[in-house]
């Protein structure tokens, strides 16, 4: 981990840094992008109609 | 056999997913994901992580929700019944005996494990973390998990802890599918991510603190450990063990390979979507796990520790990250100790949460085993199966530190989540084959997964699971079985753990004889 000791050297105290920014956007937006996009077309999708209860064998 | 049987359903779709998000959401989000990054690369562990999550996490996903319902609809809730629904052979529903022995092994000391967050609560609750310096918050967390060594919590209390967790896990496991489990997801999901996104936004607000270590005066701060988590190193993108290590913590993190998700699956009819849900549940967790499980520890203890403090926290193990470091930065956040009670109550309410949603879903392989091929109620099954893990459990409290506990860690939820993983895609994906698999996929579906994944899933889940296989067993496997470098007196107790695991998995193959002999004489299928 040095160059991460050393990138965290470099800049002042309490900074984030482009590529670290960069980087975390990406992961970010993808997992945060995909949970929301699955989510919306599932509620935008009707839920099936739900049988009665177990125990009946058809 | 009837080709359809209706069994217990989910009692809704949002219900259904977040107890899948249960299942998956656990200890590892917050404790093992922000290590595994740390050590392997910062920002550029996130590639061959986003990799893997789309080459074998979300395919994987797929394949063990289509298992679960293609037996669930034959009245199959466990693996040896789905197995020998998709492939009439003989050897299929030995080969599900998998699905059954890892959960049961998991479950008894992940209970253990989960008791260890609940006990933390009481003692933020109780403020007996509060005023300890590291060395004793260090033995104060290494007494009570170590119990050869004198504990100072008094010798029935790691006990206690574990009991009350067993209790409460087959409690809501006993009340069913949605009395039970998918009511503890519908609470515990929501007050594990507020709990979760409070500490983020605390943690993240947090002013730089300076501090001498090694004779080096520091000034860092939160944004200090995000960057020290995503600053790309990368030679680590080269290195086979950044990408193993990124591929295991895909696996860990969505709970596949294990049984579980197959099991809550299987209470799907045919006209439920599983290929959006599929990727709802997978998004949902590494939310769960990029976005609130990243931005926790981590930060956090930069800011107290300094990035070489943080180095040798991470170095240190998952547990001390989150047992020793954790109550140290609340103890030392500004608000004294009512902020310092509450953060820590939120921290270790949070991992409990994660951690009894996904034990609830490792019992249910065994209960539905249990329920339909014997005939036992839900109640009976449960309870006699907390009976059991109360039972075995004590030997991991008792053991823990001689190597007891990390045998099934190892074998059974590490290594075995690979074989179980393996042998399932190659029964769903060629031996029931891949046009079938791909309807079966998207019967009642709500997305039509993109065609470049029927390859992915034939062809390249398959391959990466294998060539994990193999370096997991030419690098771990046999030097663990070999017991290279275990002290002497640890040997043993670890021979007694294997030897252990063996009987419950002979036990469970016998089992599985048993109740197809039953079905055979009631003129089933053999």
């Amino acid at each position: 981990m040095d160059t991460l000791a050393t990138a965290a050297g470099a800049l002042p105290p309490n900074t984030l840094g482009t590529n670290a920014l960069i980087f975390m956007a990406i992961a970010w937006t993808a997992v945060l992008g995909l949970m929301l996009w699955a989510f919306r077309k599932l509620m935008s999708t009707p839920e099936t109609e739900k049988l009665p209860p177990a125990g009946s064998i058809p | 056999m009837a080709e359809t049987v209706q069994r217990e359903q989910w009692g809704s779709r949002i219900g259904l997913i977040l107890a899948m998000a249960g299942n998956a959401v656990g200890l590892g989000n917050f404790l093992r994901f922000p290590r595994q990054a740390v050590d392997n690369g910062g920002g550029t562990f996130m590639i061959p992580y986003f990799i893997a999550f789309l080459l074998v996490g979300i395919p994987l996903m797929w394949i063990e929700w289509g298992v679960g319902r293609y037996g669930g609809v034959r009245g199959q809730g466990s693996t040896p019944g789905m197995f020998d629904a998709l492939w009439k052979n003989p050897v299929a529903k030995y080969l599900g005996v998998l699905g059954l022995f890892m959960p049961i092994i998991v479950l008894i000391y992940y209970c253990y494990i989960e008791s260890w967050t609940l006990a933390w609560t009481f003692f933020s609750l109780t403020g007996k973390t509060q005023g300890l310096d590291q060395v004793g918050m260090a033995s104060f967390f290494k007494s009570y998990v170590d119990l050869e060594n004198g504990s100072i919590h008094g010798f029935w209390v790691p006990f206690g802890f574990f009991f009350a967790t067993v209790a409460v896990n087959f409690w809501v496991v006993s009340k069913g599918l949605t009395a039970g489990i998918e009511k503890l997801a519908k609470i515990g999901m929501p007050i594990l991510f507020v709990f979760a996104a409070i500490l983020v936004v605390r943690v993240l607000t947090l002013d730089p603190v300076t501090i001498t270590h090694d004779g080096i005066t520091t000034t860092q701060g939160p944004l200090d450990g995000l960057r020290f988590m995503y600053t790309p190193d990368w030679s680590a993108l080269g290195s086979p063990k950044v990408w193993l290590a990124a591929t295991g913590q895909i696996f860990f993190t969505l709970s596949v390979g294990m049984g579980s998700l197959q099991a809550y699956a299987s209470y799907l009819t045919k006209k439920d979507d599983i290929t959006l849900s599929g990727i709802a549940t997978a998004a949902t967790n590494e939310t769960a796990e990029v976005v609130l499980g990243g931005s926790l520890a981590i930060p956090a203890v930069v800011t107290f520790f300094g990035v070489a403090g943080a180095v040798a926290v991470a170095k240190g193990g998952s547990f001390d990250l989150g047992f020793i470091s954790m109550p140290l930065v609340f103890n030392s956040l500004p608000g004294g100790p009512i902020v310092a009670a509450g953060a820590g109550i939120m921290w270790f309410g949070l991992l409990f949460f994660a951690g009894i949603t996904s034990s609830v879903s490792m019992a249910t392989p065994a209960l539905a085993f249990v329920e339909e091929n014997f005939g036992w109620t839900r109640k009976k099954t449960a309870w006699s199966l907390a009976a059991i893990t109360i039972l075995l459990g004590c030997l991991h409290i008792v053991y823990n530190t001689r190597g007891f506990l990390d045998e099934w860690d190892y074998w059974a939820g590490t290594f075995g989540l690979v074989i179980l993983a393996l042998v399932e895609t190659i029964i769903f994906v060629w031996i029931f084959g891949p046009d079938n698999a791909w309807r079966e996929l998207h019967e009642g579906a709500a997305w039509q997964i993109p065609k470049f994944y029927k390859p992915i899933i034939t062809y390249v889940t398959p391959l990466f699971l294998l060539v994990m296989m193999i370096w997991w067993t030419v690098q771990d496997a046999i030097p663990t079985l070999m017991m290279t470098g275990v002290p002497a007196e640890n040997v043993p107790v670890k021979w007694a753990s294997r030897g252990l695991m063996l009987l419950i998995l002979v036990f469970e193959l016998w089992l599985i004889k048993k109740a197809w002999a039953k079905k055979a004489l009631k003129g089933g299928t053999a």
